[in-house]
């Protein structure tokens, strides 16, 4: 029985493999379900759409949220330092959120995205995220036009 | 990471968009068709790898069932989370403009339509190019643009196509919108946000800035939609406007007669106290009753409201009208309430504060809406007196609520219902 058990196993879509206490794992929604649910023989949950780095930083964020007699601050200095990756991996660590159903960190990733974006030039948001000017002058004129207001 | 290619950020085939309804409870197997339940399935090898929405093995992805996928053996990979129903943003505001963070109020908006939203943003998703958007994929970047301040939503634009897609859509999702004019804003910025939103149903408008026809022009081709129309010319805290004054009584007449909103269901006009604000609210209230006839809910806040005002409304007829505000008329009078009660028999709340009804007003008001009225407010009425309220709030059985704060003497009456 599962409730017997102390340690629930993630095993990601590289086969990597991540145990978990049960009372961090039942949180997230979709892993409380299947723990619910199923009367598993085996303790191993598969995660096909997550891979091991991606599940690495998950955890890392779930332990820490975790912990017992955490205090706010530290909790703040820790995701600051844990939303210090490239926006693919952010957006890896978005999509696993939400996969996982967990919205806690779901909106943790949504706010660096909006904090990248917010108030930051054209250029320097082309930059971040890697994109390419895909416009014409032509095109980026009439685009400047529509979204006037923001330019004044 | 690997299984990417089969996160829903991958464009998303038709029949997904029709069959997603299905709820939890009644799975049948995504391989093979069978009821699922104690069912293992004889097929599940030939899809031990992600599966990925193409139309054979669409069931599986639209019934995403870890529960029993677990029980089968050879244990299957879960199937791709199931599309979370992205909340719309609905209400966009520019109150927020320069303010980096969103006001809580924000949030319940999304909440509200969280439901009701669903439909529209499927069609969103299955239409959407998603190659296009940078490195983020469009429902990602939909989240984050949903949060954006509307400021920063219109530069997002500007990086490159797919975001201006995304941005676009987000526009055209709003259905409410506070918008903010600033004193220096030009008119044909303001066209330019509203025209990106023909979807809105209600408009706010705190106008700081002079505005004029084409303006107007603008909000009534760009919001065919509008239920709803809310316009505050002044703050109530500090009054900041310079150059609005004079321009007021125009500014109504001609959103009268420049909107053609026939189904317009709520207008609040709330004018400024300034004593040079000259606005004929006689022949606004005319042509509001000429061009709106479905109007349901008034309300007006001016000290020029007169007893000839009410008249006008009277005559308009509007036969919808359940919820009438006048607050600050220092000149209606009982004669006044005598008029809304034979043309408005029906009206679920009666908001005269600020006016000069006394208690026979307060009596004409409980013989003709004792079934009907819920609301009644009466605050700051000099005329009436707590045998007044008490009449009322003994003839008025379905009152709900009723303000009469600083009307009368004693505290303790006010609000007996």
């Amino acid at each position: 029985m599962m409730s017997l058990g102390k340690l629930i196993t993630l095993k990601t879509n590289d086969n990597e493999e991540f145990k978990l206490d049960k009372t961090v794992a039942v949180k997230l929604e979709i892993i409380k379900n299947i723990v619910q649910d199923v009367d598993c023989t085996s303790n191993v949950i598969p995660l096909p759409n997550i891979d091991g780095k991606t599940m690495t930083k998950v955890v890392k964020y779930w332990k820490k949220h975790s912990e017992e007699g955490v205090t706010e601050v530290q909790l703040k200095n820790f995701d600051q330092d844990f939303l210090k990756m490239s926006h693919s991996e952010l957006h890896d660590v978005h999509l696993a959120a939400k996969y996982l159903d967990d919205n806690q960190l779901k909106e943790v990733i949504i706010q660096e995205f909006l904090d990248r974006i917010k108030g930051k030039p054209i250029e320097e948001i082309r930059e971040v995220f890697g994109i390419v000017n895909d416009y014409t002058p032509e095109e980026e004129e009439e685009v400047r036009r529509e979204n006037a207001w923001a330019f004044e | 990471m690997e299984g990417r290619h089969s996160h829903p950020s991958t464009p998303i085939p038709d029949y997904f968009v029709q069959k997603r309804g299905k709820k939890r409870g009644s799975y049948n197997c995504g391989r093979c068709g069978l009821p699922k339940k104690g069912h293992v399935c004889d097929l599940t090898k030939e899809f031990n790898e992600v599966p990925t929405p193409t139309s054979s093995d669409a069931k599986s992805f639209v019934l995403p069932s870890p529960l029993s996928v677990v029980r089968t053996k050879p244990t299957p990979p879960l199937p791709p989370p199931r599309q979370a129903v992205p909340q719309l943003r609905r209400a966009l505001s520019f109150d927020d403009i320069g303010v980096t963070d969103e006001s809580p109020g924000s949030d319940d908006d999304e909440g509200e339509s969280e439901g009701e939203g669903e439909g529209e943003f499927l069609d969103f998703e299955s239409e959407l190019d998603l190659g296009r958007s940078g490195k983020l994929p469009a429902n990602c970047l939909w989240e984050v643009f949903k949060r954006l301040p509307p400021s920063s939503l219109l530069s997002s634009a500007k990086v490159c196509k797919g975001w201006r897609d995304v941005s676009r859509r987000i526009w055209k999702s709003a259905e409410e919108l506070r918008l903010e004019v600033p004193v220096k804003a030009q008119i044909g910025l303001v066209g330019s946000v509203l025209q990106k939103c023909p979807g809105l149903v209600k408009l706010s408008l705190r106008m700081k800035s002079d505005v004029d026809a084409t303006m107007l022009a603008c909000i009534a081709f760009s919001c065919p939609n509008l239920d709803s129309l809310e316009i505050l010319t002044s703050e109530t805290s500090v009054n900041r406007i310079t150059g609005w004054k004079s321009h007021c009584g125009f500014v109504v007449n001609l959103l009268i007669q420049v909107f053609n909103c026939p189904n317009l269901k709520e207008i609040s006009l709330i004018f400024s106290r300034q004593e040079n604000e000259n606005t004929d609210l006689t022949a606004m209230v005319n042509g509001l009753g000429r061009s709106c006839p479905r109007l349901q809910n008034i309300h007006v806040a001016s000290v020029r409201l007169t007893h000839a005002v009410v008249l006008a409304l009277t005559a308009a007829n509007l036969r919808g009208l359940r919820m009438l505000s006048l607050v600050l008329g220092s000149e209606i009078t009982d004669a006044s309430v005598a008029a809304i009660a034979s043309s408005y028999s029906r009206l679920e709340l009666l908001d005269l504060s600020g006016s000069s009804i006394s208690d026979s007003g307060i009596g004409m008001i409980c013989n003709v809406f004792p079934e009907t009225l819920l609301k009644l407010l009466l605050a700051l009425c000099p005329n009436i007196t707590s045998s007044g309220i008490q009449f009322a709030a003994a003839q008025l059985p379905n009152l709900e609520l009723m303000d009469c704060g600083m009307s009368i003497c004693d505290p303790d009456l006010d609000s007996p219902a």
